[in-house]
């Protein structure tokens, strides 16, 4: 590619980034005009209130230990989760089997809310960070688990056949046609899963942490400290966009085929 | 299908904005006093009233509403869906810190036998504050009354609060629970579930330290355990109502006083807890419904020290306004 060239991608990009960030600019424009309006911090801080919380959490140290604390739970449930949802639902789309045994059980335990588990879950497993990270984990499995089962149910047929014809063992035909193909459903999955770990690592820091930015939260929410609950959810904002996009660069340079072949 | 008629998505939108802007179960009628509460809290005389009905005739009427902790009565009041409520001090103090407008004007609970209790395990080998350091302390409330008395309590005792002991959040209907599943090595526990531990859980729990053994505090002939708040609008626009109302509150204490096994009776029955009528003195000294400033003084002190309070100063307004029960008191 020439010099040209790439300064006109570069420019392209530009352009396409600051167009996806006219939304987020505009939301944050109307928070400032409300919270002005209002004049009240307890209901509305204005922007720099909150920036001002987040710098003091900074300077304390409580941030680092926060950002610390809760990407650690999240991160550790997600992986968990990850790691024992896409081998079952590989097994449960592969096999009619597994998905007779699995499938009724998985359908009926996953509209139980994961947040009414928090309290089962200390009784069972203590306050610490395994009781935090076992909600985390029964809570993001299931995308991961449904969209794995999907991507595998959704392999045409053919291809199954023409492997088959080629003589690939069972193992071959899952790893090199079926996985192959579910990717980019396995990692729709796991932005779910993402998004539902944060979530639900607020609720289960609510209950005997230290630590964490649901902690920060609870305690700032006690405090009546309302710039500071606005800092932590900024923070939790923040990182999960942060971990998506990871997951979406990783799924764009992983299954590059489908979205070429796509919208 | 046949496209719906082009009226009905602008009807749906606007009935659907008059439903979520029309709030009738926050809307106030007349001089009703929509109070903040619950049964399991130690506010006796509040519940022995609404057990005899004595709050039920207008004017200052009371619309109760349930809420699981006082720091949602507070978030309730700011946000002008509750009139007044049972708070703690601390709760209290950190409002007017905040600028939120409420006045306090009569106690809830203050001294009783027992009073509030922090437990520990029999077997766990803690026999002092000194032998909470390096453990797990569970408490319902970060800056209620129990965290602040049990960090005043550590550090008369030689133990940092914030380092060398780890202070959680657990409800109160968790505590002897995460302390049975040695969850937490202490945790404070009210006064309503003080007996629990000889009753229900026989002798594996025994009580550490209460109230009455916090320096500071038990000096102190009164403390203000729960404390009525009233929003600085409500006593504005309806203070004959709220004096009706404290005139009838101020009657139920004197019955309650003069009348002991009755009331503790009506309590238990109030709250569901039949081991209110086993209290040794449930009910303390009798202030007439006055809340005790020096103790409130001190807890302004005590929640500075440790950070909850930014100020010790709230401007020229009063801490705590006893006009009303003065009226009474005197007649008028």
């Amino acid at each position: 590619m020439s010099t040209g060239e790439l300064g006109a991608n570069s420019w392209h990009w530009a352009g396409r980034a600051m167009a996806r960030s006219y939304s987020i600019v505009a939301v944050l424009l109307l928070w400032e005009i409300l919270a002005r309006a209002l004049d009240n911090v307890l209901f509305l801080p204005g922007i720099g209130a909150v920036v001002n919380a987040l710098g003091e959490l900074a300077r304390s140290g409580e941030l680092s230990t926060d950002l610390a604390s809760s990407s650690w739970r999240a991160l550790c449930g997600f992986f968990i989760a990850s790691a024992v949802g896409i081998p079952l639902g590989l097994a449960m789309g592969s096999f009619a089997r597994m998905d007779d045994f699995w499938g009724n059980l998985i359908s009926l335990s996953f509209p139980i809310p994961k947040i009414g588990l928090i309290p089962l879950f200390i009784l069972w497993l203590g306050i610490g960070d395994t009781s935090k990270i076992a909600v985390i984990i029964a809570g993001a499995i299931y995308p991961v688990i449904m969209n794995t089962y999907s991507g595998v149910k959704g392999t045409p047929r053919y291809l199954v056949w023409s492997a088959q014809t080629l003589g690939a063992s069972t193992l071959e035909l899952l790893y090199k046609v079926i996985l192959p193909h579910a990717l980019p459903f396995i990692f729709a999955g796991l932005r779910l899963a993402m998004g539902i770990a944060w979530i639900l690592l607020f609720a289960a820091e609510m209950v005997a942490a230290t630590s964490g930015l649901g902690f920060r939260i609870l305690y700032a929410q006690r405090l009546l400290d309302t710039p500071v609950v606005f800092a932590s959810l900024a923070m939790i904002a923040v990182l999960g966009f942060a971990f998506d996009r990871l997951l979406y660069y990783l799924s764009r340079y992983a299954c590059d085929w489908y979205f070429h072949r796509n919208v | 299908m046949s496209k719906p008629p082009g009226w009905l998505t602008p009807t749906l939108l606007v009935l659907t904005l008059v439903a979520c802007f029309s709030s009738p179960a926050g809307a106030q009628s007349g001089t009703e006093i929509r109070m903040g509460y619950n049964p399991v809290w130690s506010i006796p005389f509040l519940l022995i009233g609404k057990e005899r009905g004595t709050f039920e005739a207008p004017p200052g009427q009371v619309k109760w509403v349930t809420f699981v902790n006082p720091n949602q009565v507070i978030e309730a009041m700011a946000a002008g869906e509750l009139d007044a409520g049972g708070i703690t001090p601390a709760h209290y103090l950190i409002a007017l810190d905040k600028g939120l407008k409420m006045t306090a004007v009569a106690i809830l609970s203050g001294w009783s036998k027992p009073t509030a209790s922090y437990m520990v395990r029999t077997d766990s080998g803690i026999q002092t504050a000194q032998d909470l350091r390096g453990k797990i302390i569970g408490v319902n409330n970060y800056g209620g009354v129990f965290d602040i008395y049990l960090r005043q309590m550590l550090d008369k005792n030689g133990v940092d609060p914030k380092k060398d002991v780890k202070i959680v959040e657990v409800p109160i209907a968790n505590i002897y629970q995460a302390l049975s599943t040695k969850q937490i090595d202490a945790g404070a526990v009210p006064v309503l579930f003080v007996p629990l531990a000889e009753t229900k859980f026989k002798g594996q729990f025994k009580i550490l330290f209460d109230f009455a053994d916090v320096p500071g505090i038990r000096e102190r002939p009164q403390i203000n355990q729960l404390i009525l708040a009233v929003t600085d609008d409500y006593v504005k626009k309806h203070r004959p109502a709220l004096k009706a109302f404290l005139r009838r509150y101020l009657d139920v204490v004197r019955w309650g006083y003069a009348n002991p096994a009755e009331a503790t009776a009506l309590w238990a029955k109030a709250s569901k807890v039949d081991l209110v009528k086993a209290l040794p003195d449930p009910f303390g000294p009798n202030t007439d419904a006055k809340i005790d400033v020096p103790a409130l003084q001190l807890d302004i002190e005590i929640m500075h020290r440790y950070g909850y309070l930014k100020k010790i100063e709230f401007g020229a307004r009063p801490l705590v306004d006893h006009s009303i029960l003065d009226e009474i008191l005197a007649g008028r």
